[in-house]
């Protein structure tokens, strides 16, 4: 008995006449009806920078105006240039509480700055102490693709932007280079993010073949090649798995759960025939990967290091997650635009030769300078997850409404700007008070009546993610922040 | 036992072909293999040389081994699977097929501790699986250019469907890649893979899918060590000898056996102490083993990668490199030697960043009366943990402290915030670190241990030049006197006679060579008695021989067996 799936996927399977399997239904030619099945999505994206500028009381991001239509800033920008603002809420005046170790809130960040105010921010769990920046619960990608189901046939997609770390052996930053942890059994395991666009695309685009006969023929017998090793290598499992100690036995099972899961992807062979859906462009080799600019490096900057095109990576990575949604090969998915204490260089992406962490600290120079520098990198961000919530909004499901209504996607940054208990400073950067969130998408009432710029002094800003959770029918509360963002829903 | 599996080769392959109404080509291979057991097919740990079957001192399951002496048996350390890193994967496939690729594009990264290898880091995801199918396809098409495939298969074949050809392919390679001989059943389950050949009328196609699957072997992806439990304690196993094999080519190479070190494995020559004693000496006469030695000392001493331009980063590691081979390897000096060298290799790039005369051609030029000497006044290290755009003198003296001398610094209370070191204007960088680190209370206790260390290192900037006087304010003159526990040196000459005086060193490079040996950076008491027992054979002070130290540390009898971790 064939698995019945009543995904966007199943439906264009059926709708071109390729499934294995999976039989015609009567249901996909019924509007109606399957608009009651269209799944919901989620995105987190993350932006590796604080949003003020030290000494000012304000920063560019933050609208005057409270409600819809709310005046868009220098940080903002981009949602007006893309035309998104009415589909994007802000929620500013946001704090992530402070403690030492032992003495750290719920849901609050060690003393020590950098780093630190992610785990929180991303899982809603107080840091684990000064010295460790790892998340202590799972982060909310994984949360939504647990509770969304659908099966679909990525659980998950952890983008990751910033190609290399750009200091010291220009690694990729340890827990600083991911904001996915998946909880197994109480451990939180942080989950390796693909920052190569040919593997992300590779690997989306597994099951698809063209519908050119003789390219279908060429695209079927690479895909039986792929599957037939991936068998051979599965079938070993079973013989290597007894003989292998506990540790390392949970070691390979979790090595042979994503095998499976591969060749599962494998199976579902589909030609993108039917609505949006569709094979994009090979995005073709990586761009090459930038080396390690030490700070104040001015020459660096501006001979192009600390860069590895992150602007083609961004726009392909897009790309593919809206593709991934739109043809329902994934529901959950994290956009990690920057490493958190983001060394990339700004110089190729609007002209400052300073990295983005930098440039709060007057990499480029104080005063207003340095304040629309700052929101210049924060604005870098905004562009392209704004760019995601465009493609969303522009993309029709079967049943003609907007992928948007069904997704909701929320941008966090790692600071914002007050007092830094490290130093004393009452205006640094680093700081979690004063911290926004943007949160895009209509699903479960979000944003009904349009974009708005809510204040929530004393909010955490895990609670719009939170939100976010809420509107896509996912009931959880993040770590220990409790509470939603009502004016939003 | 009871269960029960039933596996239909190319069960996919009929779903599709089924459903495209070609069907048929892997109709009726259909192996029954029920009642798998721990001594069947696959791994055929401690194999013989002719059957390819699991013989008596196989794998975990097996009888157990002779007991072992207690003093040798406190000295094994847990050892779990380890993945190769992105560098070991490259240079397997390399020696595998000789083709080249940049695994780390496509590979999760490999977190540094300071060694890439640190198993207990690495965590199986799906980035990690995509990744290693989309490279291994990668490599199958490298391998099977026109021009290459002859030699990677090693046979012409007769037709599209040379099962002999097609099978001595299969065992020559597999017992590279999976490092130990196929046994039959992996080779039926292989040999399978020529229907693939059937199908489109091409022999190459059936190698590119063998190659696909091996790359994608977990025993090719992870050194699988098994081994065979000894009498006196069931959670301690000793070590086929294929598996002393790839501890030996992996550390001292960094890639896969070859086949004269699987040939050892096939005769039983690795079995004893001697034997595998032997067959180091051998290793390290290979090239790659000046390579993996290079590499070890990279990632310790952290200029595996550098901050400068190319041509100057370049320049610095080849420096550091033509050092080691020369001490190591061909002169067979004193390990210390690296710390005491008078003169040093140098390109004219690099000389003239040094103030030294420039060589038509690199080679090797004298220091002179300069303060220079040996690896502490190379710019390789020189570049390691500088902090922004100049030197910092407390992480130079971390450097030495945590990593040459394996001693601990506490990490800065959270009351720190360590990015405000800028002194301000109109104050010398030194007065600004000895007001702000050294005479507080809370400060310095620990800064006291670096500090005064970086001092005396300070007439070279953060790039390895020398210079006078402080690059923010050329009215501050370095002074360039450090400290050493208490004993006052001017320069990386007499830092590193005091850290070569120090006794801290040979214990230390024992310490860090460990790590990187088992891919563990973190040390539990088995651990440190293995350190103790190869330090003390080799002087706990005074000059000591690298590669005498690594045949020591192989040749020991704990090399050979490992111990299961346990969940903690």
């Amino acid at each position: 008995m064939p698995k019945l799936r009543l995904s966007r996927r199943s439906m264009l399977r059926g709708a071109a006449g390729f499934a294995m399997a999976m039989p015609a239904l009567e249901i996909m030619s019924s509007p109606a009806r399957a608009g009651a099945m269209i799944p919901k999505r989620y995105v987190i994206g993350f932006a590796g920078t604080s949003t003020g500028f030290p000494t000012f009381e304000y920063d560019l991001l933050r609208p005057d105006t409270i409600g819809t239509n709310y005046d868009v800033k220098r940080a903002l920008a981009p949602l007006e240039d893309l035309g998104v603002r009415d589909d994007v809420s802000v929620v500013t005046d946001l704090e992530i509480p402070w403690g030492d170790d032992g003495n750290i809130p719920a849901g609050g960040r060690s003393r020590a700055w950098h780093a630190h105010s992610t785990a929180p921010l991303i899982s809603g769990v107080r840091s684990i102490s000064d010295q460790n920046e790892r998340p202590a619960g799972a982060t909310s990608d994984e949360i939504a693709a647990a509770a969304l189901g659908g099966d679909p046939l990525h659980r998950i997609l952890p983008y990751r932007v910033q190609a290399a770390y750009y200091r010291g052996s220009n690694g990729d930053g340890g827990d600083r280079g991911r904001i996915t942890y998946r909880d197994e059994d109480g451990t939180i395991i942080p989950i390796d993010p693909i920052h190569s666009p040919r593997l992300a695309y590779e690997s989306l685009f597994t099951g698809f073949v063209p519908p050119d006969p003789a390219e279908a023929a060429a695209a079927l017998a690479t895909l039986r090649r792929r599957r037939s090793a991936v068998d051979l290598v599965l079938e070993d499992a079973q013989t290597l798995m007894p003989r292998l100690g506990s540790v390392d036995r949970g070691r390979m099972e979790r090595h042979f759960d994503e095998l499976r899961d591969l060749e599962r992807r494998l199976d579902e062979v589909s030609t993108p025939t039917e609505g949006a859906c569709s094979l994009l462009p090979d995005p073709g080799e990586d761009p090459a990967i930038g080396g390690a600019v030490e700070n104040g490096d001015t020459g660096g900057y501006e001979s192009g290091g600390a860069y590895s095109d992150e602007e083609t990576r961004a726009g392909v990575l897009t790309d593919l997650m809206a593709m991934a949604f739109t043809c329902d090969l994934s529901r959950s998915g994290s956009m990690m635009y920057t490493m958190a204490q983001c060394f990339l260089n700004a110089n190729p992406l609007f002209g400052a030769a300073s990295d983005i962490h930098e440039l709060g600290h007057y990499g480029v120079g104080g005063g207003e300078v340095g304040l629309n520098a700052v929101s210049d990198g924060v604005a870098w961000h905004v562009k392209h997850w704004a760019r995601l919530v465009q493609k969303l909004r522009d993309t029709q499901e079967l049943d003609g409404s907007s992928l948007l209504d069904h997704t909701a996607l929320v941008l966090v940054f790692e600071g914002g700007w007050g007092y830094d208990p490290e130093s004393g400073d009452s205006l640094s950067v680093h700081s979690s008070e004063n911290m926004a969130a943007l949160i895009a998408g209509r699903p479960g009432g979000l944003n009904a009546g349009g974009g708005q710029h809510v204040s929530k002094p004393g909010g955490h800003p895990t609670q719009v993610i939170n939100t976010a959770l809420r509107a896509i029918g996912v009931n959880h509360e993040m770590g220990e922040v409790s509470g939603v963002i009502d004016e939003l829903l | 036992m009871g269960r029960t599996r039933r596996i239909r080769d190319g069960a996919w392959a009929l779903g599709l072909l089924g459903s495209l109404g070609v069907g048929g080509c892997y109709a009726g291979v259909e192996a029954d293999v029920e009642n798998v057991s721990a001594g069947d097919g696959g791994l055929a740990a401690g194999a013989s040389a002719t059957d390819g079957n699991d013989s008596d001192d196989g794998g975990s399951g097996g009888e157990p081994a002779e007991p072992i002496p207690l003093d040798v048996l406190e000295r094994i350390g847990d050892a779990g699977l380890r993945r190769l890193t992105a560098t070991e994967y490259a240079a397997t496939v390399h020696a595998l097929l000789g083709v080249e690729v940049d695994a780390a594009l496509l590979l999760p990264e490999d977190w540094r501790q300071p060694f890439d290898n640190d198993f207990t880091t690495q965590n199986p995801s799906q980035a990690l699986i995509d990744g290693v199918e989309l490279l291994a396809a990668d490599v199958a098409e490298l391998a099977l250019t026109p021009e290459r495939r002859d030699a990677t298969v090693g046979c012409t074949p007769a037709g599209p469907t040379d099962a002999a050809c097609f099978e001595d392919f299969l065992a020559r390679f597999g017992r590279r890649a999976l490092r130990r001989p196929l046994s039959d059943d992996d080779l039926s389950r292989y040999g399978a893979l020529l229907a693939e050949a059937e199908e489109t009328g091409d022999f190459y196609d059936a190698i590119n899918v063998a190659i696909r699957a091996f790359l994608q072997h977990p025993e090719f992806l992870y050194r699988v060590e098994l081994g065979t439990p000894v009498e006196n304690d069931p959670n301690v196993f000793r070590l086929n000898d294929y598996e002393v094999a790839t501890r030996l080519s992996f550390l001292l190479w960094g890639a896969t056996p070859d086949d004269a070190l699987l040939d050892r494995a096939d005769a039983g020559q690795l079995e004893r102490s001697a034997d595998v004693r032997a067959a180091a000496e051998d290793m390290l006469l290979d090239p790659r083993a000046r390579a993996r030695v290079g590499r070890f000392h990279a990632l310790w001493l952290g200029y595996e990668s550098l901050p400068h331009a190319p041509s100057l980063s370049t320049a610095m590691q080849a420096e550091t490199q033509a050092l080691i081979d020369r001490v190591i390897f061909d002169d067979g000096m004193p390990w210390q030697d690296l710390l005491r060298s008078d003169d040093t290799y140098v390109d004219a790039i690099l000389a003239e960043h040094y103030g030294l005369p420039a060589p038509a051609t690199p080679g090797w030029v004298d220091y002179g009366d300069t303060d220079r000497r040996g690896l502490l006044s190379h710019g390789s290290f020189l570049s390691a943990m500088s902090k922004i755009d100049d030197s910092s003198p407390t992480k130079r003296g971390i450097l030495v402290r945590t990593r040459l001398m394996c001693q601990v610094i506490p990490p800065p209370p959270p009351t720190v915030d360590v990015d405000m070191t800028e002194p301000a204007e109109g104050t010398c960088k030194e007065d600004f670190y000895r007001q702000q680190h050294l005479t507080s209370d809370g400060c310095v206790g620990c800064h006291a241990l670096m500090d005064p260390i970086g001092f005396g290192l300070e007439n070279y900037d953060h790039t390895g030049a020398f210079r006078e006087v402080e690059k923010d304010d050329p009215s501050c003159v370095i002074s360039g006197e450090g400290e050493l526990d208490g004993t006052p040196f001017t320069g990386p000459k007499e830092l590193s006679a005091l850290v070569v005086e120090s006794g801290a060193l040979n214990r230390c490079v024992a310490e860090q060579l460990y790590r990187f040996a088992m891919g563990r950076s973190e040390l539990a008491d088995v651990d440190e008695s293995f350190i103790d027992f190869v330090v003390d054979a080799n002087g706990r002070e005074g000059d000591f021989d690298f590669a005498e130290l690594m045949l020591t540390f192989v040749s020991d009898e704990a090399f050979r067996y490992r111990r299961n971790e346990t969940a903690e």
